[in-house]
């Protein structure tokens, strides 16, 4: 028996996947230099396995969780947005405004894990 | 504080139920010893003044050699729960009875008039007929013969033959399922069946039974019982719909246990005219689930 998905779930996964396609994204990117798309990609995929850990936590499921799924989910977007004009212009702006909302997203994702990370049962 | 009062073990101490006990009984003016396996976090212990810890395992003859030590009463706590205690029933029934036969005898050694109080479950009855269209009468009373559907309510009916055959003054407490009112996750599957009879208790009740059974007059050599009481009476269904609804998730998203369990309603006029524990109705109990949600959830 398992439920619908529901909409933190659905923004923790939404945000899972654009993480992992920006870091696929990493390795064709033309413009920014080797070490700072390594970097990137670095940061990328530990956000994954972070996203991959919290989305199958119980009170993700709960209403409570979603102002922090949702602010994931929107730092996400912000992110694939800064991504698209990082493809398509690879000047040190397009880098900055990158990087700054993978920061934004990197926080939210942090806070998301901590105010979701449960310990115990509601009965024993 | 109250005024000094002897001193207590608790083993197990360093769990959810120990840590308040602990605390209750520190308040109440017992010294108090805890006795838990190292690697247990006993930070939240040590704001108590006077706590005495004791780091070892309740099959370890020097821990308990240690820990019984000028002990006028111990409240047994230390066992191996469910699903971990359906894993290796060996190692079940070596650390949930072993372990009590051993606390036993090193208590006898030590103090024998020290009283035991005993932490048993309402597992040991099994299948009491709440599940499905043939219901007994409810409520469940002790005097019900044991017949345990797992190994962890073999583990408890032993456990308690062995501190019923042993010299100490005892009580022996048979808990039903505690709601811990904290944000923590649902279980992987609900222990009972969705039209089942349940009646679980909110962990602050276990802790007041336990802490009152060390020192009630009445109580000694008694078995009781320690549930909710009537506010806590319903089916599983009702409780799960209730326990989601505060959490704010699906009713459907962990499954009903499927066939019997070792749930019901349990007779405890006697538990609570001698021990007065019953003082968290379940409202009350989601209630502090709430304040906990919107404090950990604040944005």
């Amino acid at each position: 028996m398992t439920s619908a998905i529901t909409p933190g779930e659905e923004q923790v996964l939404r945000a899972l996947d654009i993480c992992r396609r920006a870091a696929e994204a990493m390795t064709t990117l033309g413009g920014p230099d080797e070490a700072w798309r390594s970097g990137t990609a670095e940061r990328l995929t530990r956000l994954q396995g972070t996203l991959d850990q919290v989305k199958d936590r119980f009170i993700i499921k709960s209403k409570v969780c979603l102002p922090f799924t949702a602010r994931c989910a929107e730092r996400a977007t912000a992110l694939e947005v800064s991504l698209r004009a990082l493809g398509a212009d690879g000047s040190t702006g397009a880098m900055d405004a990158f990087a700054g909302d993978l920061d934004a997203l990197e926080k939210a994702v942090r806070t998301l894990d901590g105010r979701s990370d449960m310990r115990g049962m509601a009965i024993t | 504080m109250s005024a000094p009062r002897g001193r207590v073990l608790i083993t197990g101490g360093a769990g959810s139920v120990g840590q308040g006990l602990a605390r209750v009984l520190a308040a109440e003016g017992y010294r108090v010893r805890v006795l838990d396996l190292p690697q247990c976090d006993f930070s939240p212990l040590e704001d108590i003044a006077g706590l005495d810890i004791v780091r070892g395992s309740i099959t370890d003859a020097d821990a308990l050699r240690q820990a019984a030590a000028g002990v006028d009463a111990a409240v047994h706590l230390a066992a191996l729960l469910p699903p971990a205690s359906e894993r290796d029933r060996e190692t079940t029934m070596a650390v949930n009875a072993g372990g009590t036969a051993q606390l036993v005898e090193a208590l006898a050694r030590e103090n024998p008039r020290a009283r035991l109080v005993l932490s048993s479950s309402v597992c040991v009855y099994g299948d009491t007929g709440a599940h499905g269209a043939a219901d007994d009468d409810p409520p469940v009373r002790v005097e019900r013969p044991t017949a345990p559907l797992d190994v962890y309510g073999e583990s408890k009916v032993t456990a308690e033959d062995i501190v019923r055959q042993g010299p100490l003054p005892l009580v022996i407490l048979r808990i039903s399922g505690i709601l811990v009112p904290e944000v923590l996750a649902f279980p992987e599957a609900w222990p009972f069946a969705a039209e089942q009879r349940i009646e679980f208790v909110c962990r602050d009740d276990v802790i007041g039974a336990l802490a009152a059974a060390v020192g009630a007059e009445g109580a000694q050599g008694k078995t009781l019982h320690v549930a909710g009481g009537p506010t806590w009476r319903m089916r599983g269904s009702d409780y799960v719909e209730r326990l989601s609804e505060v959490f704010g998730v699906p009713a459907d998203m962990v499954p009903y246990r499927d066939g019997p369990a070792s749930f019901d309603w349990y007779d405890a006029e006697d538990a609570q005219a001698l021990l007065g524990y019953q003082r968290t109705p379940f409202d009350a109990a989601l209630a502090m689930i709430e304040r906990a949600l919107a404090e950990a959830f604040e944005t």
